[in-house]
């Protein structure tokens, strides 16, 4: 019934678009910040160059991958019956689009990662306008699997940061913290996953992770992000290696306030702007208002993939739109101040019609390491 | 060979000036700033995207995309090069500290900013050496840099790159001698599971399933420093097998698996893939000393003067139909250095000649009493 739903809701929208057909393209890549609207649709990761599926404005459809060799594979995992191997990207793609009758004007989705040659071959078969907004608002309600891969996802993040408080540890190198939160993630059922970290006494940022090896009264900060079949959960955490100062207890403190009250306002229909404005009253009010900016900072919060609020952009006083029922959003007042350096403090939150849900489980607060 | 990409490059991100000094940076430079002499460029443009395919930038600045994102390398003839990166400006620190080029751009617009590079440089109506464009840039940005140059001459230059990054110099076979080191030990970890694994065995004989069997692996390499990681599964017993990524499928006594493994040391890559019996309590790997001959005895025949064309006749010459069946989807392999699969491909249609420092990842299919075995690694010719 859910692979129905997005077909029809497809058709239904380029119906209302005045659309012929629509293609749905994929370079090959699930980023954050830029999520595959194929991979959505097609509940399949392509794995590239090139895939793109072909909708005709009657429903039917073809999916095209590569490499040719893994058309099997896709085929055992989509529900698109005519999935076809297309070594030969442009060709495939304009015979798909003569095969399924389609002139006129064809929506795009996923256009932005679509080379140019690639482009040059389709706009040379049919008109070609940006549709992207098709599968946005597609993907907007979520199917209870798609739920169920969300709780999936933060149990592994519960995973991950059990991993990475025990390897927060002196002596232990960045890579190998990182080595084991993966493992954990993977252990726990994430198939792939996004973490980012940085140690020291001092830090600036988060970033990959290089050779520096823990040392005592480190602030070891992270960000875990395992994701389950395209849905992200995100964790933000802060361990202190050995008693923390007055100063972290403090500072952290305050972003767990500002949280807090950040998300007491989050619920559907409110401007997701909400978030960030609450955040940065609570710092304002705290004297670190001139920190509420970048370099500081980076966001107070996000959504993740398609159909969420600035899915992998920042959410911003500036980000009118609203939250929406079912939304999975991540708020967190990661900040750098300059008595402790950046702190990671953040939880990823389901919003709800009345309020928000809490998806992992272990506790948002400063972690300490003997 | 082509697998999916993670959604970040999340390993050890390290730039060793020991093993990879800025002399041999300026070196590439100097080598394709001949090259562009000899065909008249005023400039090259190296693009580059996503976790797979941003080698050409790399190659030259030694910055690496962590999302899949986009980087392109200005780099003059005469003139100092820029590098550009798609990002926020916060990750300029980041970028700096493992590049020798001192002009730096994160950037969310790269044709803009290439444009801006461009005319600060006094190139805009310059003739242009393009390496991967347009063949990996997006429209909308191919759109703006072609109406931003209407006065330059564009130029196809990537078969120059190519040329260059296809033969690799001593510093760059140490770097993947040391990825192989990390690839043939997260292999050989799948039969040692109680051995020397430091975290997770307590309580498992062996994985029980290909999710776990990958993490275990996984695991083992970027402990030992791997930036990143691709790992692929087949089943070469079952009726339609073919290479995937790892499954919850469980892995039951006496079935069959191969893993193919790709991993990179401070950009460079290495690859090999081994074939496996599972038992109720092990893991073990198939390679009985009559294949690990054969594919001593192909392997060898690598050897600079051959043309690749007359390397893979041969070596398809050796295989039994079934063999060479087997490995068709896949080919015989490919380069292998700063991206997991890059030129040349080993295929009977490329006349160029095998040349001394050319890193080929190769893989084969032969038949066994186990059914197809498959095996693979990285060769230097």
């Amino acid at each position: 019934m859910t692979l129905n739903r997005k077909l029809n809701e497809a058709t239904r929208l380029m119906r209302e678009g005045g659309l012929a057909g629509l293609v749905i393209y994929s370079d090959g890549t699930c980023n954050i910040l830029r999520a595959s609207a194929l991979r959505y649709f097609a509940d399949v990761a392509p794995m590239g160059p090139n895939a793109a599926a072909v909708v005709s404005a009657d429903g039917r459809v073809t999916l095209l991958v590569q490499p040719s060799w893994d058309a099997d594979r896709v085929k055992q995992r989509t529900w698109i019956d005519d999935v076809r191997g297309a070594d030969e990207f442009e060709r495939g793609l304009t015979d798909a689009v003569r095969r399924l009758e389609i002139s006129g004007t064809v929506g795009l989705g996923g256009g932005r990662e679509m080379p140019h040659p690639v482009y040059a071959a389709l706009s040379g078969a049919v008109s070609v306008v940006a549709a992207d907004d098709i599968i946005e608002t597609i993907a907007r309600e979520k199917s209870p699997e798609e739920i169920a891969l969300v709780r999936k996802a933060a149990a592994a993040a519960d995973a991950g940061f059990e991993a990475f408080r025990e390897a927060a540890r002196v002596g232990v190198r960045e890579y190998e913290i990182v080595a084991d939160v993966e493992y954990a993630m993977r252990r726990a059922g994430a198939d792939d996953n996004f973490i980012l970290l940085s140690t020291g006494p001092h830090n600036t940022a988060m970033r990959a992770p290089t050779d520096r090896r823990v040392a005592p009264g480190d602030i070891v900060i992270g960000e875990i992000t395992p994701v389950c079949e395209g849905q992200f959960v995100q964790l933000c955490r802060t361990v202190s290696v050995g008693a923390p100062a007055r100063a972290l207890v403090d500072c952290y403190d305050l972003l767990l306030r500002a949280c807090e009250r950040a998300v007491r306002a989050v619920r559907a229909n409110v401007p997701a702007s909400i978030i960030a404005s609450t955040i940065d009253g609570v710092l304002t009010d705290a004297g670190y208002g001139e920190y509420c900016r970048p370099p500081y900072m980076r966001t107070r919060g996000h959504g993740f993939g398609i159909g969420s609020v600035a899915p992998g952009a920042l959410i911003d006083a500036d980000t009118d739109r609203p939250l929406l029922d079912q939304q999975v959003v991540v708020v967190h007042p990661n900040q750098y101040l300059p008595d402790t350096g950046y702190l990671a403090c953040g939880e990823t939150w389901m919003v709800t019609r009345d309020g928000a849900e809490r998806l992992a489980r272990t506790e948002t607060k400063l972690y300490v390491n003997s | 060979m082509l697998s999916l990409q993670p959604t970040l490059r999340l390993g050890r991100d390290v730039w060793d000036r020991a093993a990879m000094p800025a002399d041999e940076f300026h070196h590439r430079a100097d080598r394709l700033r001949a090259a562009m002499t000899r065909d008249g460029l005023d400039a090259l443009l190296l693009y580059g995207s996503n976790l797979n395919g941003c080698g050409h930038p790399t190659y030259l600045a030694n910055y690496i995309v962590k999302l899949p994102f986009a980087a392109l390398v200005v780099l003059p003839r005469d003139g100092e090069p820029a590098l550009m990166f798609q990002g926020a400006t916060r990750g300029r620190s980041a970028a700096q500290a493992t590049t020798w080029i001192e002009d730096v751009r994160p950037c969310w617009n790269m044709a803009e900013t290439c444009l801006a590079v461009l005319a600060e440089r006094g190139l805009t109506r310059a003739r242009l050496g393009l390496a991967a464009m347009p063949r990996l840039v997006p429209h909308a940005d191919w759109q703006t840099l072609v109406a931003g140059l209407a006065g330059a001459t564009l130029v196809d230059a990537e078969d120059l790159v190519n040329r260059e990054r296809a033969i690799k110099s001593d510093r760059e076979l140490a770097q993947i001698r040391r990825a192989s080191e990390i690839v043939h030990r997260a292999l050989d970890s799948v039969a040692r599971p109680f051995q020397d694994r430091e975290r997770g065995a307590v309580g498992h004989a062996r994985a029980a399933d290909e999710s776990s069997l990958a993490a275990d692996v996984i695991h083992d390499a970027r402990m030992h420093g791997a930036e990143d990681i691709r790992l692929m599964i087949a089943r070469p017993r079952d009726a339609a097998w073919a290479f995937r990524p790892v499954e919850d499928r469980p892995l039951r006594d006496g079935e069959t698996v191969t893993l193919l493994v790709a991993a990179s040391w401070e950009r460079y890559w290495s690859e090999a893939t081994r074939t496996f019996v599972v038992s109720a309590h092990r893991i073990d790997p198939v390679w009985p000393a009559d294949l690990d001959a054969r594919f001593r005895a192909l392997a060898s025949a690598l050897q600079p003067g051959l043309t690749i064309a007359d390397w893979t006749r041969a070596a398809l010459d050796t295989l039994t139909p079934v063999e060479a069946n087997a490995i068709a989807p896949y080919g015989l392999g490919h380069g292998i250095g700063i991206t997991p699969e890059e030129q040349p491909l080993l295929s009977t249609a490329d006349p160029s000649a095998i040349a001394r420092g050319m890193c080929l990842a190769v893989r084969v299919a032969f038949e066994s009493d186990n059914g197809v075995v498959l095996h693979g690694d990285t060769i230097v010719a």
